[in-house]
């Protein structure tokens, strides 16, 4: 019912049938008909996603709906049922998870996951990984330009950072390698709003630089502010997708069938 | 460790009632009639060497059974179990050589120990109650450890107690061989307690606490939510464990005739490691991986002693043993039981002739899924 | 204990230069253990092999003559590549099981190494003699110090000194010390987990390798089942320190060496047997109470 009303406000639910050829053509990275699963549970069917590039897109959904799985997917990570991914006009379901970091895809995971023993800088220079390390310096200045906290605590190690100043860092590692993709996974997830803030400040500012974000979030709210278009995840499978104002659009609806309640 | 009472869980537990006890008996009775057959068999038709090799191998069956009962349901590999073995033996010998030998090897022994002779099955419980006496405080600080500590820890015990028996020469003789054991061992002896190896270890598998053990072998997170304690379960199985190498012991200590510590130190580890491992987890998959071991290892023992190259025969065995971590670490059996599989083939032999399925438990259907996961490996 | 007030000062000092050297040897080898360890979780136990082989590469250089300037960098380079072979052949096809399954399988290559270099080259002995230089001697205050000891304390803070500035400056470095702590990220940064255990496995055959040299130079011998001390030694060291932590891995090194010597000195002479014994019950009591080792810098282990 409520998604009767959903599609009466003009976007388009996802059906087999309906779905026009994915436009891998002008997609940067794009999924089909991906499935993955971890041990004996299948945990993503048939998703299909694309992302144009300098786009931001949002991918919007419930806790356990599969956000991280599918980043994770993209990746290389997770084993795979079925499906392809492309990216940058290949298909790149079969490389290794490494490559795709060094054909340009990078991710920012959730949970940050920053290397607690190492220092920021060390951090950093390790985002850049074997191949960057010539443009380090530049890439790094960069990075502390946007995060000008972090350059304060160069020498500081990981684990001795605050949740948003390893938000901070885990965004900038995943800068070092300058990537064409960007993913971000719940990069506002135990932050303060003042540094969520903050930081999706810095993501439209990627954007401008040419970065494109696929972007996982739990608050809707603030990822539909952002992004140009969006794909709500539900247990495994895409069930809405449309541009951002369309998705807002029907935010209250939208909220009442995730769950959510919107953050300030 | 936690204070309820495993009475109560064995109930929840416990399955069916009495019925596991049962079904405890019968896969016994299975399993002991496909040994004493091929036992016999072999024995009756074959030369004083062969019936030697079938000797040995039904006394390491009784020890790779005991290991099964605490490796095979834990999941905890242990390098200590051949320590049991040696306690055992020791045990055993010291307390049915005759005294006079015992004058010329241990004479500054207690005289209790000096002047004992036992008889065959006394001896055998005494093998069995020292073992089962220390393993108890041992397994105490072991039953916490997991995965790689275990093994440390109890490759740790291997060590200490195969130091304290090479250097305690008041009543071990310490390195020297101790030798004069009465002969006691017959074929009748080793099958018989082989068989009852069998038994118990069946009856501990299908137990509550055998059950609760496997349910959570792998994942300790399941186990507290489930409120099992793994502790104690794991105890029971050691104490059980080292009781049946201890057995062992006293067979081997009455039969070989003579012990010495280095017969109970890493090769024979490796061995009965082997022979459980290429198995699988049951105690089905014990028996089989000791047959099959023990036919290997003789028929490389005779090209050994053909080609005169020593070092072949562990060097296979060796090489067997990787293959299989890399192919099959589950084991040849898994952790099925005979009639497990038996039941499995039945079902699967239905189902393809297109008769409706019997109603299958969530269990059942769980164990039916089994084979199609992918053995080693995770992303 | 009235032993141990007997000793004046010259002889403790004395047993000072021993412990310092057995431990630099100790430190070396829990070393090669811990930097496998810290990046896989493996504790391999086929580390006591690359000692062997180093040792056997040293044998064969000798007997064509070769001197030993170029003969310790080719058995140090020899059991650096056997590492990396090891990886490739008996590890890599195992990748992602269970760490015990990863146990097992280099208990067996153990075996199988062993006993390669059984049939191949015989069950005794051979002689190793290090020559007359090492024996050589000089004394400091009535405490008598070997030159081989000397130079291998040097060598062991050499070789220390190398790997932290290696760990700390160079990118591979980093890689390493990033890969203990979240092997998955690793990847995400682009660096190829094949590279960094690789790496791992290198450094560890590298270490064992110079710890060959001194460790059986003392000795004056090798055999096919020399490993098996080394290993040993290498791992209590490791785990007494906190496996995972290679600052802890050179601490636990001298520990050893000092627990082992005092207990050599103060225990009467029919028990010293029983240091191994108690050397290993020591090491059960930290693995239960303090699992992350002594310096609490390990990663330990999961208890139930």
């Amino acid at each position: 019912m409520i998604l009767d009303r959903l599609r009466g406000n003009g976007f388009r639910r996802s059906t087999h049938g309906e779905r026009a050829e994915a436009p891998i053509a002008d997609a940067l990275l794009a999924t089909r008909r991906l499935g993955a699963r971890y041990g004996s549970s299948v945990v993503l069917h048939d998703v299909d996603v694309h992302v144009r590039a300098g786009e931001i897109v949002a991918l919007l959904g419930a806790n356990g709906a599969g956000k991280t799985t599918f980043l994770n997917s993209v990746m290389g990570l997770v084993t795979l049922t079925g499906g392809h991914v492309f990216y940058d006009g290949r298909e790149i379901t079969r490389m290794q998870a490494e490559e795709r970091v060094n054909a340009g895809i990078s991710i920012s995971p959730e949970g940050r996951h920053v290397f607690g023993k190492l220092t920021v800088e060390e951090n950093l220079r390790l985002g850049a990984g074997l191949k960057h390390q010539r443009e380090f310096a530049e890439n790094r200045d960069y990075v502390y330009e946007l995060f000008p906290k972090l350059r304060q605590l160069r020498d500081t190690r990981g684990a001795m950072l605050s949740g948003g100043e390893q938000q901070q860092l885990a965004v900038g590692r995943a800068l070092m390698c300058k990537p064409r993709v960007l993913l971000l996974d719940e990069p506002s997830l135990g932050l303060a709003p003042k540094i969520v803030a903050r930081i999706f400040e810095l993501i439209a500012h990627l954007r401008d630089d040419g970065v494109t974000v696929l972007l996982v979030e739990q608050n809707v709210r603030l990822a539909l502010d952002i992004a140009d278009r969006g794909y709500v995840l539900d247990t495994g499978r895409i069930d809405l997708e449309g541009s951002a104002r369309e998705l807002r659009e029907s935010a209250s609806v939208e909220e009442a069938y995730l769950g959510l309640v919107a953050q300030a | 460790m936690r204070t309820s009472p495993v009475a109560g869980r064995l109930g929840v537990l416990g399955g069916l009632g009495e019925l596991w006890v049962v079904r405890a008996l019968v896969s016994s009775a299975l399993i002991s009639g496909v040994l004493a057959a091929g036992v016999l068999i072999v024995y009756n038709t074959s030369n004083v060497v062969t019936q030697n090799v079938v000797m040995i191998f039904l006394i390491n069956l009784v020890v790779v059974v005991g290991l099964q009962t605490f490796t095979g349901n834990s999941g905890v590999v242990s390098f200590g179990h051949v320590a049991f073995m040696a306690i055992g033996a020791y045990a055993a010998a010291i307390t049915t050589t005759s005294p006079a030998i015992k004058q010329s090897l241990i004479p500054d022994a207690p005289g209790f120990l000096l002047d004992a002779e036992l008889s065959f099955i006394p001896a055998l419980a005494v093998a069995v109650a020292v073992s089962a006496a220390i393993a108890l405080p041992v397994g105490f600080v072991f039953a916490r450890l997991s995965g790689a500590a275990a093994a440390i820890a109890t490759l740790a015990w291997l060590v200490i107690v195969r130091t304290v028996i090479a250097n305690w020469d008041r009543v071990t003789a310490g390195t020297l061989t101790f030798y004069g054991i009465p002969s006691f061992t017959t074929l009748g002896w080793a099958l018989g307690l082989a068989i009852v190896a069998i038994t118990v270890a069946r009856l501990f598998r299908e137990s509550g606490l055998g059950l609760s053990l496997r349910a959570t072998s792998n994942d300790a997170l399941v186990a507290r939510a489930v409120g099992v304690s793994i502790t104690s379960a794991r105890l029971v199985a050691w104490v059980l464990s080292a009781a049946m190498a201890g057995l062992g012991g006293a067979l081997y200590a009455h039969f070989i005739l003579a012990v010495a510590p280095t017969a109970f130190y890493f090769e024979l580890t490796f061995v009965i490691l082997v022979m459980l491992i290429v198995g699988g987890r049951s105690v089905s998959a014990a028996v089989l991986g000791a047959a099959v071991i023990s036919v290997i290892s003789e028929l490389l023992r005779r090209t050994e002693s053909a080609t005169g190259r020593f070092g072949t025969s562990t060097l296979v065995l060796a090489l067997i043993f990787m293959i299989m971590m890399i192919v099959r670490p589950e084991g040849l059996l898994g952790r099925w039981e005979l009639e497990e599989l038996g039941v499995r083939g039945w079902r699967r032999f239905r189902s393809r002739r297109g008769k409706p399925r019997t109603a299958t438990t969530p269990a059942d259907e769980a164990a039916a899924a089994a084979p199609h996961e992918t053995s080693g490996g995770s992303s | 204990m009235i032993e141990l007030l007997a000793y004046s000062g010259t002889e403790a000092a004395q047993q000072v230069v021993n412990a310092l050297s057995l431990g630099s040897v100790y430190a070396l080898l829990a070393l090669g253990v811990a930097t496998v360890f810290s990046i896989l979780g493996l504790i391999n136990f086929a580390h006591g092999e690359l000692v062997t082989i180093a040792g056997f590469v040293m044998l064969a250089l000798r007997t064509e003559d070769v001197p030993w300037v170029f003969v310790v960098p080719a058995a140090v380079v020899g059991a650096g590549l056997a590492a990396v072979a090891m990886e490739r052949v008996a590890f890599r096809p195992v990748r992602g099981a269970p760490v015990i399954t990863l146990l097992l399988t280099s208990l067996g290559l153990s075996l199988v190494i062993q006993n390669l270099l059984l049939i191949f080259v015989g069950a005794r002995g051979k002689d190793l003699r290090v020559g007359e230089w090492s024996n050589s001697t000089f004394e400091i205050s009535g405490v008598i110090v070997k030159w081989f000891d000397v130079a291998t304390v040097i060598t062991t803070f050499l070789v220390l000194f190398l790997l932290t500035t290696f760990l700390r400056v160079s990118v591979r470095g980093l890689a390493l010390r990033a890969a203990a702590e979240d092997f998955t990220m690793t990847r995400m940064m682009g660096i190829r987990a094949d590279a960094v255990i690789r790496g791992a496995f290198l450094v560890s055959g590298l270490l064992a390798g110079i710890a060959a040299f001194f460790f059986l130079g003392t000795l004056g011998q090798v055999g096919y089942d020399y490993g098996f001390t080394p290993l040993l030694k290498g791992f209590i060291a490791a785990v007494i320190g906190g496996l995972g932590s290679l600052s802890g891995a050179v601490v636990g090194g001298f520990l050893l060496a000092a627990l082992e010597i005092f207990f050599q000195v103060t225990l009467p002479a029919e028990n010293t047997p029983f240091t191994a014994a108690i050397v290993f019950a020591i090491v059960v009591a930290i693995l239960l109470v303090r699992p992350e080792g002594l310096l609490g810098r390990g990663v330990g282990f999961e208890r139930v």
